[in-house]
């Protein structure tokens, strides 16, 4: 009632009211309690007011501007000049009232509903119509005000009717003049799926790096790797092109990882380690698409003996200047999983040599980390495997680390007797040593040797 | 009317709710849930009260489904995957001519999204559509949460997020609840900021008001913006309640224990609130000091059992009798405790484990490190294969805290974020954007200048710091909750308007990131006049953390309140751990 009594108080008297073409009853249903407190927005989505709507007439966009149709009732369509204001005249059925000024009153209603009214409605999820308002000034103004509201649903509903009703260009420009409508935009285009348009938005958005960065997942979700390299190196031109050189750069390293995995691809399927595929269904081998590391790794579990080109690990190694720590530890790993201790031997003394100082620090990996390596690839007790150069390995090692506590604590965890026993005697620990006891088979040498330790004068043990 | 109170009659709206939505429907009728809303649906509406109420049977939304009765009820949130499953199931069952009924129950609301796909799938002539709108859900007594984890990226990064609007929605129930007329609602950072526009303009809105009987009382809301502190989640959490979420992850204030922890032959669900006794004794201890607690109650459970077992007269026996309905549970209790314990300890003395958290350390204390030292721990973190969470995360720390020079900081943090790319793949490009984005990877950004004064400004690391020499079973500040070495910071803005009555300090120290302080008095009708604070029985405070919070700084706050003799009730959007931001942020290129 609120948005109608202003009407109805200028001169739209009761009379006037019957010209729209209502139902006998309208008035009184207007008048009524249960209109009372009608809002004009609720007004205008009851049925009395659609009922009006049609029976009046219709205001339409087209490509050459405004024009304004003809009532829904109304066969003919006159044609209107709407340069000349003069010339533009409303109709509506004429046996009912031809020369009163509807349109006028209609057009007060409409201007009753405002675009905050419509905000709140969406804000409280009632159903409205948004596609009321065709200006895009009253565009702007939903938007402005949906911002305001930091109600993604109702942001989204707003974006939405723009996306529906206006051009690309303009909708550009409009988020450009509401910075924080576009994340919203992006957003809304992300959880629709529309990838494409999504990156096409941000591009025109000037958003390379976003863009460039969906560009880059497209890329990496193909399944083909040579039609994934091509478009990554799309990818890498873009973000250079743009200015975004980190990024570039990360392309370019995975670019050339994906190379190198393809040679080694084409190296594994020309020796026969791949299946030849099903008619034009290839089968690809599993090194392609993982990080770097994985793919030494693999190399080091499948390629280790290689001298051939990428698939050697070592050559790989020296194309991905990966530091030799990094090379040591992946490739013990992957020899240690495959128990191939000879290799892990030789691995060690190629680059496990201590300098003259014989500091552990001049090692290339520390002995605690490579004992760390064995234990998580094999963590069966020592001599358990009867495996006599691991079982050497394991005792070389257990001896190099220099921190007694921690070289305690490694050989406690292979159960290596004598490096056990002679720890805890250097650390001059004898309850531990006594309790250590319990650990060892009856049989055992090493309890002679403990026993031996124990009843030695010549150790001060810390705790007497 | 104490908060745990109100919390409980939250929990009864919201099945009354449920209910008259599920009455429009005649029992039986089948149920289909989604499965990650299962835990939280059962804090409220547990089986048996959905089963008494017409529910026949209950099933997981699948994208296959094929049984059940003609009337079915889906409880979902609003995510397009989710209405793809139920368009589907309904597309089948129009193919194969069964007669259903459709109910698809949104939580906490649906989103024009949702309508408009099952609009697009031609379907709304045969759905029903309703919204659940469930708020804050009672945790522990003083403990309320939102639970709505999953937009915590785009609340962080994108700014794009309905959490403004839910925590608004939130305060305006409060605020009508309240039986103060009026209370100061505290501002701290720009999302609290847009939660106040947006509760102004629900205040606006003539709202039809819903009758509400009970009531709760609090004279001051704090809403934390999560952005003011990102060093607080990104830490290890060292008592027993956080290490179980860090560690198990708790979902919902329960933790799902495997075979593995308990010895059991199948998962134990472990609820973790005040109504478990021994919980709610150790919830806060640092786990050391578990161990020996739990022996002390073990010797008093043994006692007790000696002396029922002596008992000799009827009388006696019947009250041992009785006795023992408390003393099972507690035993059922301490045992399953006890096995989290054993696990959590197990787990964190693994060397890796050790080392991550002694380089935390190292960090926090501040201390000028060899930067070779630590490029090549970076590396070797790498080499062993490292969870990548860990990395970034001790990055992230390394970013923020570190008093080297800038530039020194961002050569390694490049070396080591091309390292990380070479070790964990090019997928996690936007991750390491997204951390950029939020300042926590670039030390060039105002917030790592902010970090930097805070710790100044504010003592955030306590000079003595080491954990031996911090007494955790007797704290002196909310240091305790980091083993001595670190004041959340969140919490210290907080300790400090507590102590001081003004947020000079704080906002002081938001301004470097442009972020302001404000206080706003709130009345329920413009014509009353402000209350006289003598008229005010006593100060209730709420502290509200907008994109969540952690157990570390729930137990900081309760310190707070104990320690000030105030009572301070917790409200957040939801329960974050060290890995929470990392999950949210990982945007992993396929």
């Amino acid at each position: 009632m609120d948005a109608l009594s202003p009407l109805l108080s200028k001169g739209a008297s009761k009379k006037e009211a019957n010209y729209f073409n209502f139902d006998d009853d309208f008035e009184s249903k207007l008048m009524s309690d249960e209109y009372q407190d009608v809002s004009a927005k609720e007004f205008r989505s009851s049925s009395i007011a659609h009922q009006m709507k049609d029976s009046v007439f219709t205001v339409q966009e087209d490509e050459s501007g405004i024009k304004i149709g003809a009532p829904i009732y109304q066969p003919e369509l006159e044609k209107i000049d709407i340069s000349n204001p003069e010339t533009v005249k409303f109709t509506t059925t004429p046996e009912k009232a031809p020369e009163e000024p509807i349109p006028e009153i209609l057009e007060k209603i409409e201007s009753a509903i405002e675009p905050s009214d419509i905000i709140r409605d969406i804000f409280l999820g009632k159903h409205t119509w948004i596609g009321r308002f065709r200006e895009l000034s009253k565009k702007r103004e939903l938007l402005k005000l949906a911002l305001e509201t930091y109600d993604q649903n109702t942001i989204f509903s707003v974006l939405w009717h723009l996306k529906a009703t206006l051009s690309n260009e303009v909708l550009i420009n409009t988020l450009d003049e509401f910075p924080a409508s576009k994340l919203h935009y992006y957003t809304l285009l992300q959880q629709k799926g529309l990838e494409e348009e999504l990156i096409t938005t941000t591009h025109a958005c000037k958003d390379y790096g976003k863009s460039g960065l969906l560009k880059l997942k497209q890329a990496r979700r193909l399944g083909d790797p040579y039609k994934q390299f091509l478009m990554m190196k799309d990818c890498e031109n873009y973000f250079r092109k743009f200015g975004f050189i980190q990024l570039a750069d990360f392309v370019l390293d995975e670019c050339d990882l994906l190379d190198a995995q393809l040679s080694i691809h084409t190296f594994e399927k020309s020796t026969g380690m791949i299946q030849e595929g099903i008619g034009s269904v290839e089968i690809f081998s599993p090194v392609l698409k993982t990080p770097n590391f994985t793919t030494l790794y693999y190399l080091c579990l499948r390629h280790f003996h290689s001298n051939t080109g990428l698939s050697s690990p070592t050559n790989f190694q020296a194309k991905f200047d990966i530091s030799n720590a990094d090379f040591l530890c992946i490739a013990l790993s992957a020899r240690s999983q495959v128990k191939d201790w000879q290799s892990v031997d030789n691995l060690l003394k190629k680059y496990q040599t201590k300098t003259w100082f014989g500091k552990n620090n001049s090692f290339v990996l520390a002995p605690e980390k490579i004992i760390e390596i064995f234990h998580q690839k094999d963590p069966s007790p020592w001599v358990a495997t009867g495996n006599e150069l691991r079982d050497s390995l394991i005792v070389s090692l257990l001896n190099q680390i220099e921190d007694l506590e921690e070289r305690y604590l490694w050989s406690f965890n292979f159960l290596c007797h004598p490096v056990v026993i002679d720890t805890l005697v250097k650390l001059k620990d004898k309850n531990r040593l006594e309790n250590y006891v319990t650990y060892l088979p009856r049989t055992s040498k090493y309890l002679r040797q403990i026993g031996d330790k124990l009843a030695a004068k010549s150790i001060i043990w810390r705790d007497s | 009317m104490a908060l745990s109170d109100f919390g409980s009659i939250l929990v009864k709206r919201y099945q009354s709710e449920l209910l008259s939505i599920l009455s429009q429907f005649d029992a039986p009728m089948d149920l289909v849930l989604e499965k990650e809303l299962s835990s939280f649906i059962d804090q409220i509406s547990p089986i048996q009260f959905l089963k008494s109420h017409g529910v026949e049977k209950i099933f997981y939304l699948e994208p296959e489904m094929n049984v059940g009765s003609d009337k079915r009820v889906y409880l979902i949130r609003p995510i397009g995957s989710n209405i793809n499953k139920i368009c589907r199931h309904v597309n089948y069952d129009l193919d194969q001519n069964i007669n259903r009924n459709y109910l698809i129950i949104f939580v906490p609301f649906k989103t024009i999204l949702c309508e408009e796909l099952i609009e697009s799938y031609a379907l709304l002539d045969f759905v029903e559509l309703h919204e659940w709108h469930i708020e804050l859900i009672p945790l522990d007594s003083d403990l309320l949460s939102l639970e709505s984890s999953h937009s915590l990226k785009n609340y962080l990064i994108n700014e794009c997020s309905s959490m403004p609007r839910l925590v608004a929605s939130t305060l305006y129930t409060l605020f009508q609840v309240n039986i103060s007329n009026q209370f100061h609602l505290h501002l701290l950072g720009e999302q609290a900021d847009k939660v106040f526009q947006v509760f102004n303009y629900l205040k606006s809105m003539p709202l039809a008001n819903k009758p509400i009987v009970n009531r709760c009382y609090f004279t001051d809301v704090i809403l934390v913006d999560r952005n003011i502190d990102l060093i607080t989640p990104l830490l290890t959490q060292i008592s027993y309640e956080g290490l179980l979420d860090d560690i198990f992850g708790v979902q919902h204030g329960s933790v799902n224990l495997t075979e593995k922890v308990t010895g059991k032959s199948k998962p134990t669900k472990l609820m973790l609130n005040s109504n478990d006794p021994t919980y709610s004794q150790v919830r806060g201890y640092h786990i050391s000091f578990l161990f020996s607690f739990i022996k002390d109650q073990s010797k008093k459970l043994i006692y007790k059992y000696d002396k029922g077992r002596k008992q000799t007269s009827i009388s006696e026996m019947k009250s041992f009798v009785s006795e023992l309905k408390t003393l099972k549970p507690m035993e059922q209790s301490l045992v399953v405790h006890l096995c989290a314990c054993e696990f959590l300890k197990d787990v964190r003395s693994t060397p890796i484990n050790q080392k991550l958290l002694s380089l935390e350390h190292a960090l926090l204390s501040r201390e000028q490190l060899d930067e070779k030292a630590l490029v090549k721990f970076f590396e070797s973190l790498l080499s062993f294969q490292v969870s990548w969470k860990d990395i970034l995360r001790l990055l992230c720390l390394y970013s923020l805290l570190n008093p080297a020079p800038t530039k020194e900081r961002i050569k390694i943090l490049n070396h080591i974020e091309k390292q990380f790319i070479r070790a964990h793949g090019c997928g996690h490009i936007n991750t390491i954007l997204n951390l950029q984005e939020l300042g926590l990877l670039n030390p060039q950004d105002e917030y790592v200048h902010m970090c930097q004064m805070g710790i100044k400004k504010l003592g955030l690391i306590p000079k003595v710091h080491k954990t031996d020499s911090v007494d955790l079973s007797n704290p002196i500040d909310t240091s305790f909750v980091f083993g001595g070495a670190y004041k959340p910071l969140s919490c210290t803005i907080i300790e400090n308007f507590l102590k001081q009555g003004n947020w000079k300090l704080g906002s002081e120290l938001l301004a470097s990131i442009k972020f302001r302080i404000t206080t706003n008095l709130i009345s329920k009708s413009k014509c009353l006049a402000p209350e006289k604070s003598g008229k005010m029985a006593h100060k209730q405070y709420l502290v509200f953390f907008l994109g969540g919070c952690s157990y570390s700084e729930v137990n900081a706050i309760r310190f707070l309140g104990n320690q000030l003799g105030i009572e301070i009730g917790i409200a957040t959007t939801s329960i974050l751990n060290r890995d929470s931001i990392f999950q949210s942020l990982d945007d992993y290129i396929v």
